[in-house]
């Protein structure tokens, strides 16, 4: 039987990359969902509500995966895509390479299992494929890290039976051929409420038994977790947004965990470091606290052909930035960037906020990771601002500005 | 003239603003030579807690990476000139973010260790805690708050139980060593605790640290284990294994144990383990930050320097040596280092009653097997790290279940072990290097 969650699929015999994503946000029994009643399910739901975030994030990422711009691995090109997502409504998704104004699956427990089941299938004719798993969602740790699918606390009397053990999960698709396999988690790891449950083995649908490792000549697959937040810890998102987790994660995708040293591929220890470098600062600024965590065994995901690294700039003088200021970036002589900073209005001072441009090496070239970085401003300014040169290397680069001041 | 080489001298001075230079980091230098610039220069180097290390350089322009033990990667570009040689230190600009490692504090000797280790950890007694509990209940509110956006976000906050309030006067744990207890992996109910409580070294709030010298603990039996019995004001119980007697590398005499208990932890194990030992201090960093992939360039000082050699060669710290070996798992592909299968092997023989060198010969031998259909040595080796108890590093117990359900289909009497394991993975809390396991309150305590 056809696999409703697929929505592409590439039937070349070569080694290939075999995606599935599931996106958990409405839950029509927790707070605030279709089914939701206090008197009931209130135990269950434990504070918990609906979510907005997961439905987008996943969405940007199977458009990362599926657009020209985006996923590139010649070794491991992508080979299919399944996507899970629940919404309030049944969810579309749309893209030209996908198929025609697909309708996906909710996300239910059940859902998850068949799609896994399909998906597995799909990777297992081939040794040297890899497999991407995505969730995000709710989530929680209890013993093991629990993912909750949309039919969560349903059943009254055993509200895991709509959960994934992710553990046992992650161990036994170890057992299974696909050599590469990564796993990204999006979802928070507080523990269970439930002191009792301390000691106790984890809850939840394990999706797979577990194979013999005769069938692997006796050694696992190579298997590299993400989580977006470390042990104990809640993971964040936005109502009107994406997860902190996946705005990371694309940018560490998109450039930021390559490292030359691998000859431009992004792998999964430098995306582990993209990602606890991107989520510091996105965190900080929302003032909040998450830090990524990862069990990984190191091997390469994607290699982008054009690799984008953030620029962030500050100045010795923090009055620049109660004026417009013009940044340029040259490479190679030639202008590849540029920024215009306006103050924002009907504010004092500022402070030292540093700017953004995201520098982009088209080439892979070394030697296009050497900028010039200059600052320009209005006439009538009394700043001035002496040309830096960098190396703009991921996952970041900072550059101040000596800027000089006329009396 | 005698021309002194150009070069660079890098250091990290911890969160900008603090006096929290501890963390070790691991430096990596990237760059053009002036006279070269299409063949890139790169070294990677340890900068030990609050030291300075050099690194010559010919004329050119270099991108200066460090890692911190928490992950993230802080960068600066650095321009070479002829005879230059600038030390540059690294702050890091913002909140060092989530999470807490009694290890990294470990080495300051300027400020109260208490006080620096509960101010790390967002204790109850400094006010940082409370503005964390106050921010997160405002983050939840549906009042106009500057993060009301993330209100449907995927956290959720619940507030602290009514039965265990924040206490106000301060109200301590107490501790007491128990010596080569019967922890069964599968026991629901915490060991009894056997002797007279300990007196903490300092006290400060509502939290409380103890030393525990490894002459402590010294027996003429080496296998003698000892656990901190660690009783809680709300009742549960906590029980920390202690990495005693612990051999210090840099200096070749016993170390002794810190314990940090701070009752306001109520997500994780309020118990926090730490060691003191120069020479391995960055590379147990990481390990408590649970980033031992990040911990390689610690590992290959280490064995640059013939420590590892040392600590299991001459047998002079088995637990050393299986921190190094874990770290060795994370960073080392399982078909480089040869040298590894057979210090692997030793460990384990030479330790018979230290769970962990099984666990890391039997990773090794899954991830690398010798014959194609058999993992019969493996499987060997996880019987003996069951038969040996509750591993020292928590980083054992997930690799333990792991291990123990990936051979179960083929080696049936691992799968009951495998039950096992999983219970005691559910009672460990794997956010810290050494073990910890937690118990819940005696039922009449629990409200």
């Amino acid at each position: 039987m056809a696999d409703p969650a697929l929505l592409f699929h590439d039937p070349s015999d070569r080694d290939g990359t075999h995606v599935l994503l599931i996106g958990i946000g409405d839950y029509p029994w927790l707070e605030d969902g279709a089914d939701y009643d206090p008197a009931l399910h209130d135990d269950n739901a434990m504070g918990m509500g609906q979510l907005a975030a997961p439905a987008t994030s996943i969405r940007r990422l199977a458009d990362w995966f599926l657009d020209s711009q985006g996923f590139d691995n010649a070794e491991r090109p992508l080979a299919s895509l399944a996507m899970l997502l629940s919404e309030p409504t049944p969810a579309r998704y749309d893209h030209p390479r996908a198929k025609p104004a697909a309708r996906v699956p909710r996300g239910t427990v059940a859902d998850v299992e068949k799609a896994v089941e399909a998906w597995v299938e799909r990777a297992s004719g081939r040794r040297g494929n890899a497999l991407v798993f995505a969730f995000c969602g709710h989530g929680l740790q209890s013993g093991n890290p629990v993912l909750l699918c949309r039919d969560y606390g349903r059943s009254r009397q055993n509200r895991f039976k709509g959960a994934i053990d992710f553990e046992q999960f992650r161990i036994a698709l170890s057992t299974r051929q696909p050599d590469q396999q990564l796993l990204l988690v999006d979802a928070c790891r507080t523990p269970d409420a439930e002191a009792e449950l301390l000691g106790q083995a984890t809850p939840g649908n394990p999706l797979l038994s577990i194979f013999s490792l005769a069938g692997r000549d006796s050694a696992p697959a190579q298997q590299s977790v993400h989580f977006a937040t470390s042990l104990y810890t809640p993971a964040w998102g936005r109502a009107d947004g994406a997860t902190l987790f996946n705005d990371a994660l694309l940018a560490a995708l998109t450039g930021g965990g390559a490292d030359q040293t691998a000859e431009w591929w992004v792998t999964t220890s430098r995306l582990h470091s993209a990602l606890a470098t991107y989520l510091a600062r996105i965190s900080s600024q929302e003032g909040i606290v998450q830090r990524p965590a990862a069990q990984t065994q190191d091997f390469r995901i994607c290699k982008p052909e054009r690799i984008a690294v953030p620029l962030y700039i500050t100045a010795n003088e923090p009055d620049i930035w109660k004026e417009e200021v013009w940044i340029d970036a040259m490479r190679g002589g030639a202008l590849a960037h540029s920024f215009t900073y306006k103050p924002p209005a009907g504010t004092g001072n500022p402070g030292a906020t540093p700017c953004a441009l995201r520098l982009v090496n088209p080439t892979q070239r070394v030697r296009d990771v050497i900028y010039g970085v200059s600052a320009r401003f209005a006439a009538a300014s009394r700043f001035s601002a002496t040309p830096e040169e960098i190396i703009a290397y991921p996952p970041e680069v900072t550059c101040e500005l000596r800027v000089s001041k006329q009396p | 003239m005698m021309v002194s080489p150009a070069g660079i001298s890098i250091s990290f001075g911890g969160t900008r603003g603090s006096d929290d230079d501890s963390r070790p980091v691991v430096a990596r230098v990237f760059g053009f030579a002036r006279d070269d610039e299409e063949r890139p220069i790169s070294h990677e180097m340890v900068v030990p807690a609050g030291q300075t290390v050099s690194q010559d350089l010919p004329q050119g322009m270099y991108n200066v990476q460090l890692t911190l033990p928490s992950g993230r990667i802080l960068q600066r570009n650095v321009q070479i000139n002829e005879d230059s040689n600038e030390r540059y230190t690294f702050f890091e600009d913002f909140a060092p973010g989530a999470g807490f490692s009694l290890q990294e504090t470990m080495g300051q000797a300027d400020r109260s260790s208490l006080s620096r280790a509960l101010s790390a950890s967002g204790n109850s007694s400094s006010d940082e805690y409370f503005k964390a509990l106050e921010r997160a209940s405002t983050i939840d509110s549906t009042t106009t708050s500057p993060l009301q956006s993330f209100r449907k976000g995927l956290r959720y906050w619940r507030t602290p139980a009514p039965a265990s309030p924040l206490p106000a006067p301060p109200v301590h744990a107490t501790m007491s060593l128990l010596r080569d207890p019967v922890l069964d992996m599968t026991q629901n109910d915490p060991p009894p605790s056997e002797a007279d409580a300990i007196a903490p070294a300092e006290l400060l709030g509502n939290g409380a640290m103890w030393r525990i010298a490894s002459d402590r603990v010294a027996s003429p039996d080496k296998h003698v284990r000892h656990w901190a019995h660690v009783t809680l004001p709300n009742g549960r119980v906590e029980v920390a294994s202690l990495p005693l007697p612990w051999l210090c590398a840099a200096s070749g005499t016993l170390s002794q144990a810190t314990l940090l208990v701070d009752p306001a932890r109520t997500d994780d194990a309020a118990t926090r383990v730490a060691v003191d030992d120069a020479a391995m201090a960055g590379l147990l960093s990481f390990l408590d930050r649970g980033q031992a992939n990040a911990a390689g360039p610690m590992l290959e000082m280490l064995e640059r320097d013939d420590v590892i050699e040392r600590v299991i060669r001459d047998g002079q710290n088995s637990l050393a040596a299986c921190a190094a070996a874990y770290v060795g798992l994370a960073v080392y592909d399982p078909y480089e280092r040869e040298i590894w299968d057979a210090r692997l092997y030793d460990c384990m023989m030479r330790y018979p009653h230290v769970p962990d060198a099984a666990i890391v010969h039997a990773r090794r031998a899954i991830l690398r097997p010798q014959n194609s259909d058999d993992n019969g040595e493996a499987a060997e080796a996880l019987r003996r790290a069951c038969a040996a108890g509750i591993p020292y590093f928590s980083a054992g117990v997930p690799l333990l279940q792991e291990m123990l359900l990936l051979l179960s289909p083929d080696f049936p009497d691992l799968a009951p072990l495998a039950a096992r394991a999983a219970q005691l993975a559910a009672r460990t809390d794997l956010g810290q290097a050494f073990t910890v396991l937690r118990y819940a309150a005696p039922k009449e305590d629990r409200t």
